[in-house]
């Protein structure tokens, strides 16, 4: 009993007050949401607010329980929760029925769920049990690449599911390696190989690649800065041959006809500027070079063959619909505006709580739950956007000030990963309702109605707060 | 070397990263809430209403520039669920001419929909009836006017190949790839479905305010956030609309199907499929009762006769044949074969109607003599090929090369193959290798299993003419910037058979329309070549075919004609090709045969006493032994 009351002491009473705070927050906006003068009682559990406090209640219950676990718990089932996670995704992936094109949802009994949510948990727990067993190690090819799939592995699954939102939110976790410690221009160049995985669905594939070759013209010439102090000449006459065959590769995917001339051309300019640099020691510019020739061709071939080749014609096509390439762009735009038009027309003060009549008459899509964030603008207008957005601001610098006081390495790692998903996520939502990001499906974290999403976050939380009430404890 | 680097000030940048995007969002939404003023003259009580606008659907002008499909206005009711509010139902249902069942289910439809988006209620309704309802239309929140154009038609002709347009179905939308949407209209058959894309043009749409009554308040931003519909392009056909309409007159009352093609391009003068309906009872508020009633019609008006019906060429094929006897040289232009009367095979006999002696190919043809032909498929069978099964294939090989047995490629839907017998069907009749020529001798008269569609025996009659050749028949001339689509019609399809074989048949065919079996077909002027047959039918009267063309020299058009259960081919196939072909080249009928012009019009051969054997045969046996296929017309997939 001694021992809860001081856990209860040395929890962050800040960190837990914005928590409520928002919780609260979100079901009255959801409220906001489902309210029709005529019919909507504020206790009435059938509609959507009222599931969503159940869902509050479960997620509060579940919370302090987890308050109540000893910290060595999380260290200890680290490798389990993941594991039980990946096969919980694989087996999603077979399973659940195809909801808006996306095969992300498991039904157990009349209970469903997104199992992707809980799975951020447990890759969490996973990334903070390897980073904080490595710590001391030498940062080796290895151990960084373990690091890497422990997050990239059930992100391709889930990109596999269709769920290109909850994808992303898990390539957030470079900002933990890069906080880590991992070398930063390394960091760019997986952020740029995922951000080509992902959009090369998306978008052009001339894009994707030139946004690669910049990585890597940025990687490499901050690599020739060395050899360049040594020996000028050579140094500058690399880097000139490296850009001009970096130039003539991206050339020779934009123009048809210029296809084979341009690579055999690309590739002999940067076979020759291997050759300037061949008897230099441990330049170490090579296995980037590879690995963006390797991940350039399956960018420009590789996604093409999988759509056309490995995945049935209406897989592929339920792939690009949820992801948006094939889409009515008027559709997309509508909803754009739509929701443009609904943050906008709060104005300074807003219509006030209850009275946003365009959230009202149903004028913008998945209002309850990917384009929430309309309602708050259109009822509290440009202050209440203002204070919501600075609550949320305080709440992550909050966490990442906790991350920072931890003694043990595996709670500091832990508390980034929760920053850097909720970073994403806001990002990722908030941009898109104000038409700053394309439209990319993803809740709107304490927000946005779903069980699944309020849960998933209170457990991150509370397993944070947790160990953080041990923060002075090495944890490994 | 493990010197562990403090990477604490990785922290400041992280910090940096998140404070700087929140703020870019402030800065943003700043820019939305308060200096951008575009929102607020929306801003109290109002939304947006997205209205798609359909672009004008392509005209369709016929070979001499004659418009034969345009456009009209039309009304429709829209919904939006999400604006509905409670009201009259029963008033609603009076003013608008609906029953309550109907109002239940296209509200559930709509809603299932969208609740947002807009929804057809009604659709096609009148101009007057229009008026009455949008008198009382503000009592009823939620509901719009909306006009857009229907179909119609100049002539009351062409149906089939036109084909006809209708509201999508669940299926097109899902292979539109988000194209389509509820009640968006697509080309369901005929050149309406094959020039879809050209004709449909761009969906536009506007962006109108409204008020919290739903009412219009004006565009969004002066319209500057809609897009104007690209209207669909106009199409040219390669249609004789006269002509069309001329022969569709002679086939009526009658079940058949007629083709025209102008042999030296391939382009399709006429098609005619008989009975046929007029193309405007698909349009407008009875749409639905006309279309029931053409669907449930046993004489299926809706299919295109021309392109899937299914007949032996009976004695039209003897032409062919020839043709490819004599281009491996099992049949030598001289051949004569004696005729008692028919063609012993076996236990019984082809029987052979009464002609003088066919002393060469030009009499064989003809005087359509049967024997003639039974012999010239048995010397082609046994010439050079080791086994019947090779002679076969080499017989399957040639008529490949006529577009027999295979899919010509016409730019029409629902286009079918025919059929030409494998060896496979026979070992499956006789037992592998168990057969022979003379089981299938009949081949030869155009019977047993061979089957072609009307169109693929006009277009036989464009190789004999053109002399070898043909290109792949169509009905596209042209369409706007659209010339890429006429460059598979431009490939020449050789036979590879010469000249000199030819000028045999045109003899022939020539012949039998001077002295021979089709007489009837004499045109004063024009020499018409042609060949009549006699397809025999196992369920009831036999069918009469005409092929032909004309002028012998230079030939400007070759016709197929088939009228089913109408007995000999000179009858009533033979008259009407060449009362078309007269038309297509004088302009005029010729005084003497006014008489046969007038016949045609006026014979009924459909409500005669119906054939009674219409039932299939329920014998296995006999349906491998005679599988002489009635006209088989595959119900249209609607």
């Amino acid at each position: 009993m001694r021992e809860k009351n001081s856990i209860m002491q040395n929890v962050d009473k800040l960190a837990l007050g914005l928590y409520f705070a928002l919780l609260v927050f979100g079901l009255l906006t959801v409220f906001a949401v489902s309210y029709d003068s005529d019919t909507s009682r504020f206790f009435n559990f059938s509609q959507t607010h009222g599931k969503q406090m159940i869902w509050m209640f479960i997620s509060l219950i579940v919370g302090f329980s987890i308050l109540t676990f000893d910290s060595t718990f999380f260290t200890k089932f680290a490798f389990i929760f993941y594991g039980v996670m990946l096969v919980v995704l694989i087996i999603t992936y077979f399973v659940a029925d195809d909801i808006n094109g996306a095969r992300s949802w498991l039904q157990v009994g009349s209970f469903q769920f997104q199992p992707a949510e809980f799975g951020k948990t447990a890759t969490a727990l996973m990334l903070a049990k390897f980073l904080s067993m490595i710590v001391g190690q030498p940062r080796n090819f290895k151990n960084k690449m373990i690091a890497y799939l422990i997050f990239g592995v059930p992100m391709v699954i889930i990109i596999m599911q269709s769920d290109l939102g909850s994808a992303l939110v898990y390539a957030s976790l470079v900002i933990v390696v890069f906080r880590e410690g991992f070398k930063i221009n390394e960091v760019i160049l997986v952020v740029a190989i995922m951000l080509a995985f992902v959009f090369s669905l998306l978008y052009d594939h001339i894009i994707i690649v030139t946004v690669l070759s910049i990585a890597l013209l940025i990687y490499v010439s901050s690599n020739t800065l060395r050899l360049i102090r040594k020996e000028k000449f050579k140094g500058i006459l690399f880097l000139v041959l490296f850009i001009i065959s970096i130039i003539l590769l991206v050339l020779a995917l934009k123009n048809e006809e210029f296809r084979i001339v341009g690579s055999a051309l690309g590739l002999l300019v940067l076979f020759s500027s291997y050759l300037i640099v061949r008897k230099q020691k441990n330049h170490p510019v090579w296995a980037p070079i590879i690995i963006y020739l390797l991940i350039g061709t399956f960018v420009t071939y590789g996604s093409d063959y999988i759509m056309t080749k490995v995945l049935k014609d209406y897989q592929a096509e339920r792939v690009l619909v949820t992801i948006g390439v094939i889409n009515d762009d008027s559709d997309l735009t509508f909803n754009i505006t739509q929701s443009k038009m609904t943050i906008g027309s709060g104005g300074v003060a807003g219509k006030g709580y209850l009275q946003g009549t365009l959230t009202q008459s149903d004028q913008v899509p998945e209002q309850s739950t990917d384009f929430i964030f309309c309602t708050i603008g259109e009822e509290y207008g440009f202050i209440g956007t203002f204070l919501f957005l600075s609550v949320y601001l305080v709440f992550i610098l909050r966490v990442i000030f906790i991350a920072e006081r931890q003694r043990s390495p595996f709670s500091r790692v832990y508390a980034y990963c929760v920053v850097s998903f909720f970073f994403l996520q806001i990002m990722i939502n908030v941009g898109m309702t104000i038409g700053l990001i394309p439209v990319i499906g993803i809740p709107l974290p304490f927000i946005s109605y779903g069980g699944s999403s309020v849960l998933a976050f209170s457990i991150l939380i509370f397993i944070m707060l947790r160990l953080d009430a041990d923060r002075l404890l090495i944890l490994r | 070397m493990a010197v562990i680097e403090n990477t604490k000030p990785r922290s400041y940048i992280i910090q940096g990263l998140i404070v700087a995007i929140f703020l870019i969002f402030i800065i943003r939404l700043f820019y939305l809430q308060i200096v951008d003023s575009t929102y607020k003259q929306i801003a109290d009580d109002r939304g947006i209403r997205r209205e798609q606008v359909d672009p004008d659907r392509g005209q369709i002008f016929d070979r001499n520039g004659k418009l034969i499909v345009y456009n009209e206005p039309s009304y429709k009711l829209m919904v939006v669920p999400s604006q509905v509010k409670a009201m009259d139902t029963d008033r609603f249902c009076k003013v608008v001419g609906v029953d309550k069942a109907y109002f239940v289910k296209k509200m559930a439809e709509a809603k299932r929909y969208s609740r947002m988006r807009e929804s057809v209620f009604v659709s096609q309704i009148s101009a007057e009836q229009f008026g009455r309802i949008e008198e009382y239309l503000y009592e009823f929140k939620g509901f719009y006017s909306s006009i857009s154009p229907v179909r119609k038609y100049v002539y009351p002709a062409a149906a089939q190949l036109l084909g006809y347009i209708a509201e999508v179905d669940s299926n097109d939308i899902k292979k539109s790839n988000g194209y389509y949407r509820n009640s968006d209209i697509i080309g369901k058959t005929g050149v309406e479905k094959s020039y879809e894309k050209l004709l449909r043009g761009e969906k536009g749409y506007k962006n109108i305010v409204i008020d919290r009554f739903g009412r219009e308040v004006g565009p969004l931003n002066n319209g500057s956030e809609d897009k104007a519909p690209v209207a669909g392009k106009n199409i040219t056909l390669t249609i004789d609309i006269d002509l069309q309409v001329y022969a569709e007159k002679l086939l009526a009352n009658k079940k058949g199907a007629l083709v025209a093609i102008e042999p030296s391009t391939g382009e399709i003068l006429a098609i005619v499929s008989s009975p046929n309906y007029d193309p405007n009872l698909l349009v407008g508020s009875e749409r639905a009762k006309n279309f029931g009633n053409l669907l449930m019609n046993e004489e299926l008006p809706l299919n295109n006769r021309a392109l899937s019906g299914y007949y032996p060429p009976g004695s039209t094929f003897k032409p062919v044949m020839a043709s490819i006897a004599m281009d491996i040289g099992s049949l030598l232009p001289s051949d004569g074969f004696a005729c008692h009367g028919g063609y012993a095979m076996g236990g019984h006999t082809v029987d052979c109607h009464n002609h003088p002696y066919a002393g060469n190919v030009e009499l064989g043809i003809a005087n359509s003599c049967n024997s003639y032909f039974c012999f010239t498929f048995k010397y082609f069978m046994e010439h050079n090929h080791a086994t019947p099964s090779a002679g076969l294939l080499d017989f399957n090989e040639h008529l490949a090369l006529w577009g027999i047995g295979t899919r010509t490629g016409i730019d029409l839907p629902n286009e079918r193959n025919g059929n030409v017998p494998d060896p496979e069907d026979y070992d499956k009749i006789y037992g592998k290798n168990r057969w022979k020529a003379s089981n299938c001798v009949t081949l030869g008269i155009g019977q047993d299993q061979l089957i072609v569609t009307p169109l693929q025996s006009s277009n036989s009659m464009s190789v004999i003419a053109n002399s070898g050749f043909f290109y792949t028949p169509h009905v596209l001339k042209f369409a706007d910037d659209e010339d890429s689509l006429l460059q598979t019609f431009k490939i020449k399809h050789e036979t590879g058979i010469s000249d000199s074989i030819f000028a045999y048949v045109q003899r022939g065919m020539a012949g039998a329309v001077n002295f021979g079996t089709a007489k009837v077909a004499r045109l004063d002027s024009i020499q018409v070549c042609g060949k009549t047959g006699t397809a025999e039918n196992p369920h009831g009267k036999s069918h009469s075919w005409f092929s032909c063309y004309a002028p012998q020299i230079n030939p400007q058009i070759a016709v197929a004609v088939i009228v089913e259960n109408a007995g000999f081919g000179a009858t009533f196939a033979a008259p009407i090709a060449s009362l078309v072909i007269e038309k297509y080249l004088n302009g005029n009928i010729a005084e003497r045969r006014k008489y046969l012009e007038q016949k045609m019009f006026d014979t009924n051969l459909i409500q005669s006493p119906k054939p009674a054997a219409e039932p299939e045969p329920k014998d296995s046996d006999k349906e491998n032994t005679t599988p002489i296929v009635q006209a088989a017309i595959l119900p249209n997939k609607q």
